[in-house]
């Protein structure tokens, strides 16, 4: 709350015609506008240009923000459509991996997750970013924004315009996903361990 | 079921931590600033004195109209206040005396040809300007 009173206030400022109050939200928002765009494109050149499309658009039509939602999620939905939009535009797609929806065990994820844990902190990264980009560009941002960054489903779905059911099925089925990958990734750490 | 669900969103949540947090360049702020220093997104409202240069000009011009419009019909009361005339006549004098100076006056100015219309091109400056200042909310 705190923060979107602070924030209101830079807004204020800003439809003043203070344009360097700009420079604050910025700083706080350009780590997530960035990530949002990054999960989607998979481009760091690419959504480096959709983030600054974010910030300028968001800029452009600030006096038409109402405040009904937080500013973040305002901003988030921008950066959402500008960066699918971006991927629209672009003609090669993103090569995602096909599951089988029998393939997942329930013992399985932390099998996953111990055989991963015996790797060094950089292969981790390493075979988690290789999964998250083997994964359809709505289910790693989901992912992400549900467990990484602790939006809730409504947050989530005020931004995408999903409905709360869509997200929770694509949230169900983009875990399980990110699981089979990883075992498929795993495979050989996997039957060490076993 | 359900624990085995709640687990499963834990290791999840732990496996996602580890992944790349992607960051922004070093100059992102500063070219996004760049560029929004650029831009003029219409709702920027700038400071502007409270009458512009040209409100200053044409309320200057209506002034020495009027003090002009008084000098003149005080000189033609004073002359016609001696005769003692009604209201009406002296007004009906004053009209007259007005043409009467005013055809003099202009009777002696030759007017080039291309005067009229460079006035009416001022004019129809002004109003193209004052038209797109609207529509592109220049100010």
């Amino acid at each position: 709350m705190k923060d979107g009173i602070s924030d209101n206030i830079y807004i204020q400022k800003i439809l003043k015609g203070d344009t360097n109050a700009y420079v604050m939200l910025v700083n706080k928002y350009k780590q997530m506008v960035f990530s949002i765009s990054m999960r989607v494109l998979r481009n760091k050149e690419d959504a480096e240009e959709s983030a600054q499309d974010t910030f300028l658009k968001a800029y452009s039509y600030l006096n038409e923000y109402n405040g009904k939602a937080s500013f973040s999620t305002w901003l988030y939905r921008i950066g959402y459509t500008s960066a699918i939009s971006k991927l629209r535009k672009r003609k090669t797609s993103i090569r995602t991996e096909p599951i089988d929806d029998d393939y997942l065990e329930n013992e399985e994820p932390a099998m996953v997750n111990d055989s991963l844990n015996a790797l060094e902190t950089e292969e981790q990264r390493k075979y988690i970013d290789m999964a998250l980009n083997m994964m359809d560009e709505n289910e790693c941002l989901l992912l992400t924004l549900f467990y990484l960054d602790g939006m809730s489903v409504a947050e989530i779905s005020e931004m995408t315009g999903l409905s709360h059911s869509n997200i929770k099925i694509i949230l169900f089925r983009s875990r399980k996903k990110l699981f089979i990958i990883l075992k498929k990734l795993l495979k050989q750490e996997i039957n060490i361990l076993v | 079921m359900e624990n085995e669900n709640i687990n499963f969103e834990r290791i999840v949540k732990n496996v996602l931590k580890k992944s790349t947090v992607p960051e922004p360049s070093d100059d992102f702020t500063m070219n996004v600033m760049s560029n929004i220093s650029q831009i003029n997104p219409g709702w920027i409202k700038t400071e502007q004195s409270l009458i512009s240069r040209k409100g200053w000009f044409i309320i200057g011009i209506t002034v020495a109209l009027v003090i002009t419009f008084i000098i003149i019909v005080s000189n033609i009361y004073n002359v016609e206040s001696a005769r003692q005339i009604t209201y009406l006549q002296n007004y009906n004098q004053i009209i007259n005396s007005i043409n009467m100076q005013l055809s003099k006056m202009l009777s002696q100015i030759k007017l080039p040809f291309w005067l009229p219309l460079g006035l009416l091109f001022i004019i129809l400056a002004l109003f193209i300007e004052s038209v797109f200042r609207k529509i592109f909310r220049i100010n």
